[in-house]
C-alpha cells in the first residue's frame, strides 16, 4: 500500500511538473506584459516601463525567470500579482479557492447522485415513462446553451419571482453591520461541512465491519445522515451567526441548480447503460434466483456493479470542477478562481495567472488520486493492497 | 429409485402439457411444446437435448425466471400441488431458493464479483430465513463448504481468488444453502475440465441422495446425464420425445432421435466405434414441421408422421415415446445404429 503511494506520488509530482512548464511557456507566449498597459498612456516615459518591467523581472530572459518561478513554486512561493500589487498570489488564491470549491463539489456531488438513481431507476424500468421522459429532459438540458440557459433561471427565480438572490457571493447589505467577515463565516461553514461529511465516512467506513445485518446498517447510515445535518443546523443556529450563512447558502442555490442541471444527463446515461449491461450478468439473475427481493438485485446486485464506470466518470468531472467554472462564475459573478483567472489572463499577470492553473491541474491530479483509491475500494479485483500482501507471501 | 410406492405419491414436480412461446417481431416462438413429465422426491431428472431444444426454457419456466419474452400459453407446471404459473411474483419470490434452487450455466459468473462468496451465500439464508442470525448463518455456510469440499477459510475471499472448479463448489454450496426440496443445474460443469467436472458431479449426486433432494440435471453431454440421473427426459425441438429410467434410455433408446443421440456419443467401456451424427439441422422453431417435428430429419419417416404428430405413449411401465415408430427394443442398439446410419435422411420420401 505504502509503496503503491509513493509511486503514485513520484508521478503525480512529474506530471504536476510538466503541467507547470507548459502553462507557464503558454501564458508567456500571449503578446505583451502588464506594463503595456502603460504604453497607451503617453505621458509616462518609456524610461519608467523598462524599470516597472525590470522591478517585476520581466527584463529577465525567459529561461531564466522560467527557473526563478520553478524554484519558487517548488518552495511555496508563488510570488506576487502583478495587477493586485502588492498582495501574494497565494493570499488570493487562498481567498478565492474554497469557495469555487464548495460550488462545484457540491454541484458535481449533486448531479452524480442525480444522475446514479434516475439511470438506476430507468435501466430497471427500461422503456418505460419514466425512462423516456427522464432521458428528454436530461437530453435537453444537456445540450441546452449553458450560458442562456444560466441566464433564463437568474431571469425567473431571482429577478421575476424573488425566490433567490440575484448573483454574487453575499447579499452586501445584510454584512454591513455584521461583525465578522463573509471570508470567516465561509471558512466555518466549510470546515462544519467537511467534519459532517467526516462523520459519514467513518460511520460508512465502520458500519459494514461492526454492525451485522444489513437491515440494522441501513438504520445506523440513515441515522448518521441525521445525526449529521441535524449537528450542522443547530450548531450554526447555536452560533447566532445562522442568517449570514444562510446568506451564502441561498446565493450558491442557483449555480449549483444549473450545474447540476446541465450535467446529471450525462451521469445518468452512462449509469443507465452500464447499468443495462450489468442486468444481462448471470450474478443478476442468480440474486433474482436467491429469491431477493426487487430492490435488493438492483442495488445491491445490479447497480453496485454498474457503478464501477460511472466512478471514473465521476472523478473526471470533479477535475474539470476547478477549470470549467470560469463560464458559472462570469455567469453568476461568483469571486471564485475561474475569475480570477480570467481577470489575471486579459491582464497578463502572469503570477497570478499561472498561479491558478497550477492550482486547477493539482486539483486534478488528486481527483484522479482519489479515484484510484476509491475503485480499488468499490471493485476487490482491482486491491492494491492484496497484490502485496499475495507478494510477501 | 422408481418404486411403485413412490410413484403413487404426488410428485414433487409435474408439468402439464407446458406449453411456451416467446414473443418475437417475427411471430411466437415455439420454445417449449406440450411438455408432460414428473419428477419424484429424491429422484434425479436428466433432461438432454441439442442446444435451443427448450431444456433451458423447462428450466428457466420451474423457477419462474424467463425472459420478458416468454409467454406460458397452456399447461400447468405443479410443485407440491401448487400451479407455480398461478403464484404472484412475490409469492414465487418466497419460494425461490428455500424450496427450488438451482445452479446455473456458466456457474463462473453466477457470483459477483464485488462481494464476497460468504456474504452472497448468508444474504440467500437471511433473505429466507429472518430468524436465523448472521453468526448462524456463516456457520452453515462454513459447513456447506466442506460439504462440497471447499476449505472454511475460503468463504470469505472473493470469486475472483477462486479457481474455476471452486467457485463451481462454491455455487452448488450457495444452492443448497437453504436445504431446497429441487435444485436445477443447467449444465453445471460444461467449463471444468474432464477431471474435475466427473468429481464434482459425483459429489453433488452423493449430497443429493444423502440430503434426499431432488434434482433436475440439465445438459448436451449425455456422458453427465448418465452418470447421476435415475430417469431422463429427451427434448428435441421443444417436444419431450422419450422419458424413462436412464438405463432404459441409454442402453435401449426407442425414438429415433434418442438413438442418433446415444449414436453421436463415444463410450470409453464399449467398442471402438465410428461415432455418427444426425444429418440435417433442428427446425426452426417460428415455424416448426408440421406432424412429428423429427421428420425432416428421421430416416424413418413416414407419411403419418409428416401429417400427425405422435402423441407422448406409455410403451412399457414407466417409459414413454413420442413416436410412430419406435425402434424395437427387441433389436439390438448397433444393429439401430447401423440402420441409422445407412439410410440418409429423407429416404422414406424416395421409398
Amino acid at each position: 500500500m505504502g509503496r503503491y503511494f509513493a509511486s503514485r506520488l513520484g508521478q503525480l509530482i512529474l506530471t504536476l511538473f510538466i503541467y507547470i512548464t507548459l502553462v507557464y511557456f503558454i501564458l508567456q507566449a500571449m503578446p505583451g506584459d502588464i506594463t503595456q498597459a502603460l504604453v497607451f498612456n503617453p505621458r509616462i516615459p518609456q524610461s519608467a516601463r523598462a524599470a516597472l518591467q525590470h522591478q517585476l523581472g520581466l527584463d529577465a530572459p525567459l529561461v531564466v525567470q522560467y527557473f526563478h518561478y520553478v524554484r519558487n513554486f517548488f518552495t511555496g512561493n508563488l510570488g506576487v500579482s502583478f495587477s493586485h500589487y502588492p498582495r501574494p498570489v497565494w493570499n488570493i488564491l487562498a481567498e478565492r479557492i474554497p469557495r469555487t470549491l464548495l460550488l462545484f463539489t457540491t454541484s458535481t456531488l449533486l448531479s452524480f447522485y442525480v444522475g446514479y438513481i434516475l439511470g438506476r431507476v430507468i435501466a430497471w424500468r427500461r422503456g418505460g415513462f419514466v425512462d423516456y421522459g427522464a432521458t428528454v429532459v436530461g437530453v435537453t438540458f444537456w445540450t441546452a446553451f449553458y450560458p442562456l440557459l444560466a441566464l433564463i433561471l437568474i431571469w425567473l427565480f431571482a429577478s421575476e419571482l424573488h425566490w433567490l438572490p440575484l448573483n454574487q457571493f453575499i447579499s452586501p447589505t445584510l454584512w454591513l453591520d455584521a461583525p465578522v467577515t463573509s471570508n470567516t463565516i465561509f471558512h466555518y461553514m466549510i470546515l462544519s461541512l467537511a467534519g459532517a461529511a467526516l462523520l459519514l465516512a467513518l460511520v460508512y467506513a465502520l458500519v459494514p465491519r461492526w454492525v451485522r445485518r444489513p437491515s440494522s446498517r441501513c438504520w445506523v447510515t440513515r441515522g448518521a445522515w441525521v445525526v449529521a445535518l441535524a449537528g450542522l443546523v443547530s450548531g450554526w443556529w447555536a452560533s447566532g451567526y445562522a442568517a449570514l450563512a444562510w446568506d451564502i447558502v441561498s446565493h450558491m442555490v442557483l449555480p449549483v441548480v444549473t450545474l447540476t442541471l446541465i450535467s446529471f444527463a450525462g451521469n445518468m446515461l452512462l449509469m443507465r447503460d452500464s447499468m443495462l449491461e450489468t442486468t444481462r450478468e448471470d450474478y443478476v439473475l442468480a440474486a433474482r434466483a436467491k429469491g431477493l427481493p426487487d430492490r435488493v438485485v438492483r442495488d445491491r446486485h445490479a447497480a453496485r456493479t454498474a457503478l464501477l464506470p460511472v466512478v471514473t466518470s465521476f472523478a473526471l468531472s470533479l477535475g474539470s470542477v476547478m477549470g470549467g467554472g470560469l463560464v458559472t462564475e462570469t455567469v453568476f459573478s461568483w469571486p471564485g478562481l475561474g475569475q480570477i483567472l480570467f481577470d489575471a489572463a486579459i491582464q497578463a499577470d502572469y503570477p497570478l495567472a499561472t498561479g491558478a492553473l497550477a492550482f486547477t491541474g493539482i486539483f486534478v491530479l488528486v481527483a484522479h488520486l482519489v479515484a484510484d483509491v476509491l475503485y480499488a475500494w468499490l471493485d476487490p479485483r482491482i486491491s492494491v493492497v492484496s497484490s502485496e500482501s499475495e507478494a510477501s507471501t | 429409485m422408481s418404486s411403485g410406492a413412490e410413484k403413487t405419491r404426488t410428485p414433487l414436480l409435474m408439468l402439464d402439457h407446458y406449453t411456451m412461446h416467446y414473443a418475437t417481431k417475427r411471430g411466437p416462438v415455439q420454445a417449449v411444446g406440450g411438455v408432460t413429465l414428473q419428477l419424484h422426491r429424491g429422484q434425479s431428472l436428466g433432461l438432454v437435448g441439442e442446444s435451443g431444444c427448450g431444456k433451458t426454457s423447462v428450466a428457466m419456466s420451474v423457477i419462474r425466471l424467463l425472459p420478458e419474452n416468454a409467454r406460458p400459453v397452456a399447461g400447468r407446471i405443479l410443485f407440491n400441488g401448487i400451479d407455480l404459473l398461478s403464484l404472484d411474483d412475490e409469492q414465487m419470490r418466497r419460494l425461490r431458493w428455500k424450496s427450488i434452487a438451482m445452479v446455473f450455466q456458466a456457474a463462473m459468473n453466477s457470483l459477483n464479483p464485488v462481494y464476497r462468496v460468504s456474504d452472497q451465500i448468508v444474504e440467500a439464508i437471511t433473505t429466507h430465513e429472518p430468524e436465523v442470525t448472521e453468526d448462524e448463518a456463516r456457520e452453515r455456510v462454513a459447513n456447506l463448504f466442506e460439504m462440497v469440499g471447499l476449505a472454511r477459510d475460503r468463504m470469505d475471499r472473493y470469486p475472483h481468488e477462486y479457481s474455476g472448479g471452486m467457485k463451481q463448489r462454491a455455487v452448488i454450496a450457495m444452492a443448497l444453502a437453504c436445504r431446497p426440496q429441487l435444485v436445477i443445474a443447467d449444465e453445471p460443469t460444461t467449463a471444468l475440465d474432464v477431471i474435475v467436472q466427473d468429481r464434482i458431479l459425483r459429489e453433488m449426486d452423493e449430497i443429493r441422495r444423502r440430503l434426499h433432494m431432488s434434482m433436475i440435471y440439465i445438459s448436451h453431454d449425455i456422458s453427465v446425464i448418465a452418470e447421476v440421473s435415475d430417469v431422463v427426459a429427451v427434448m428435441y425441438a421443444g417436444k419431450l420425445v422419450e422419458f424413462g429410467s436412464a438405463e432404459d434410455i441409454f442402453k435401449r433408446p426407442q425414438h429415433p432421435y434418442a438413438v442418433g443421440l446415444m449414436a453421436a456419443y463415444p463410450s470409453i467401456l464399449g467398442e471402438r466405434r465410428q461415432l455418427e451424427t444426425i444429418a440435417g439441422e433442428p427446425p426452426n422453431l417460428l415455424d416448426p414441421p408440421p406432424g412429428c417435428r423429427f421428420h425432416p430429419r428421421c430416416p424413418f419417416a413416414t407419411e403419418q408422421c409428416r401429417r400427425e404428430e405422435p402423441p407422448l405413449t406409455e410403451v412399457s411401465p414407466g417409459r414413454q415415446v413420442a413416436c410412430w415408430h419406435p425402434v424395437e427394443p427387441a433389436g439390438r442398439a448397433s444393429s439401430s445404429r447401423g440402420q441409422y446410419s445407412t439410410r440418409p435422411p429423407h429416404a422414406a420420401d424416395q421409398a
